[in-house]
């Protein structure tokens, strides 16, 4: 026995600490890491050999297996699977970064569906696994690097998810994509491609939160008029993220959200050529009729961010007042440009003409009457900003 | 959620927690509810909260303060709106875990176990799991001090029955 007088331990041998945890405890820790981590603690010692077959969740990463070749990467999937005792799988994923294992995926998504899986985290998406339609307990599904293939223009069956994540699809335009996913909560869609198409709907009956970021279109030519129509009963948040010049232009109806509560919008504009007014404008405007139609919305924010700065407009309760503010890179801090009233109609027509004033760099700048208390030195400020 | 909505402000109840060592912590009652092991001892026993004192064996005197101080705060994270902003609880977790070792990392999930707090055990666990990644095995043994009971014929076995998980790691 080894003895620290130093310290009290009450209830713990001084030896093997993470062995005294109870086994449980300990799959549950293993299960946290990576899966080939969790295997090597076969030899920590007898009483650890065989630990890791109990784990709950399985985390295959090719490229984090360091220089091993994908032949190797092959069988260590197909050994951890047929040695595994555990039976239920709550957590599955399988990055094979571009390495085309098709039969194996094939063989570790059977795998995981007899598992009962529940949340799976994937970019093996080039020939869609069909016994991925139908597993019963399939809460979260990601799916990474579509590398902008078409999603799967058949519905799914799965009414069990709750969350979904993709990243990089085509999204096919004339099906409505989502409303299959009866039990849907929170969709995430990343770097996704709409091709042409004039509405794009996105409709699930159980959906509350919806997260979008770089969403446009698919090919070179940019129509004017899509207009991503939201339908969801339930939604309460919703956040954008839209970089410019990808994004524009865009035009959001939320008319079948009546319970929508927070929208977070943000737009970057880092890439804009600097003597492109007129896109510039297209796309402020167009940001004004966004807000526009999230009037009804209790807690609404606008970020800009450009090179030089970043400009947030928002309010925190449909009766709060609505602040302007400049974002301070440095500090993170807030300085207060200008406070408006509640955001309405009229007030946003305001902001837009000055933003676009802005923009364009027109002087001398008409100012609205409404901004006549706007100190000078801000509108300063704002101009050699936008400059 | 059971937590009582004591408006009484100005007087909040206390309950009285005996960690395994003997020593009293006088504990606001939201927070020591937080503990299901706790609430557990006072479900339809209303009466035992006046001046039972709550006997908590596997928890020792030294980890009380820090666990309740997680409830504490955390609680609180979920309170507010807005939600915090994700750095400040990364933040409050980071400062947690800064001055722990692995051993009184240890204690404190068998503490939160026994608490059958899912939050703390959640958060602990992880931690855990984040100390003995991407370590080679040599060094988790020594890590942890776990003795290795093999004979070299035996670990020559595991390891080439677990050939592809020992492909390219370090032998230090």
């Amino acid at each position: 026995m080894n003895q620290q007088p130093t310290r009290k331990k009450p209830h713990l041998g001084v030896e093997d600490r993470l062995s005294n945890l109870p086994e449980p405890l300990i799959s549950h820790i293993l299960s946290l890491m990576d899966t080939k981590d969790a295997v090597q603690t076969s030899i920590l010692s007898t009483a650890w050999r065989y630990h890791w077959t109990n784990i709950h969740t399985l985390d295959f990463d090719y490229g984090k297996f360091g220089f091993c070749n994908p032949v190797r990467f092959r069988k260590f999937v197909l050994d951890v699977l047929s040695r595994r005792k555990g039976f239920h799988l709550h957590k599955l994923k399988l990055y094979c970064s571009g390495t085309t294992h098709v039969s194996m995926a094939r063989k570790v998504f059977n795998y995981a569906k007899l598992h009962g899986l529940e949340h799976l985290e994937t970019d093996m998406v080039g020939k869609f696994p069909t016994s991925l339609f139908d597993c019963r307990n399939l809460n979260t599904l990601k799916l990474d690097r579509g590398n902008w293939r078409d999603f799967p223009s058949k519905p799914f069956n799965l009414v069990t998810l709750t969350s979904l994540e993709i990243e990089a699809f085509r999204l096919p335009a004339k099906w409505n994509l989502f409303s299959g996913f009866l039990n849907l909560v929170n969709l995430t869609l990343i770097d996704c491609r709409v091709s042409m198409v004039v509405n794009f709907t996105i409709s699930a009956p159980s959906l509350v939160n919806l997260k979008i970021s770089r969403f446009h279109y698919w090919g070179k030519k940019m129509y004017r008029d899509l207009k991503l129509v939201i339908s969801a009963p339930k939604l309460e948040f919703l956040q954008m993220s839209l970089e410019h010049p990808l994004v524009y232009p865009l035009v959001l109806s939320v008319e079948n959200c009546p319970i929508l509560d927070q929208v977070n919008i943000h737009i970057y504009l880092n890439h804009c050529g600097t003597k492109d007014y007129k896109k510039r404008q297209t796309l402020i405007s167009d940001a004004m009729r966004m807000l526009e139609m999230l009037c009804h919305v209790n807690s609404l924010a606008l970020s800009l961010g450009f090179l030089q700065g970043k400009f947030l407009l928002y309010r925190n309760t449909r009766d709060a007042e609505t602040k302007f503010v400049e974002l301070y890179k440095e500090t993170g801090e807030e300085g207060l440009l200008y406070t408006l009233p509640m955001i309405c109609e009229s007030v946003l027509n305001h902001v837009s003409i000055l933003l676009q004033e802005l923009y364009t760099g027109k002087t001398p700048i008409i100012w609205p009457a409404y901004y006549k208390n706007w100190p000078a030195y801000y509108k300063n400020c704002l101009l050699d900003l936008l400059r | 959620m059971a937590s009582s909505s004591s408006s009484s402000s100005t007087q909040v109840k206390k309950i009285t927690l005996k960690a395994a060592d003997g020593k009293h912590f006088e504990v606001e009652e939201p927070v020591a509810m937080e503990m299901e092991t706790v609430k557990s001892f006072f479900v339809g026993n209303e009466d035992a909260m006046k001046d039972m004192v709550v006997p908590l064996l596997n928890v020792s005197s030294e980890h009380m303060p820090a666990i309740l101080d997680f409830y504490r705060n955390h609680s609180e994270f979920r309170k507010r709106t807005p939600p915090p902003p994700a750095e400040e609880v990364k933040a409050f977790n980071e400062a947690f875990l800064e001055n722990k070792s692995d051993e009184q990392l240890m204690e404190m999930i068998m503490a939160a176990n026994f608490l059958n707090t899912k939050e703390l055990l959640n958060f602990l666990t992880e931690a855990a799991a984040n100390r003995i990644k991407n370590k080679s095995v040599e060094y988790v043994r020594a890590f942890f001090g776990i003795e290795n009971d093999f004979t070299p014929e035996e670990e020559a076995r595991i390891r080439a029955e677990n050939e592809w998980a020992f492909d390219g790691l370090d032998e230090d």
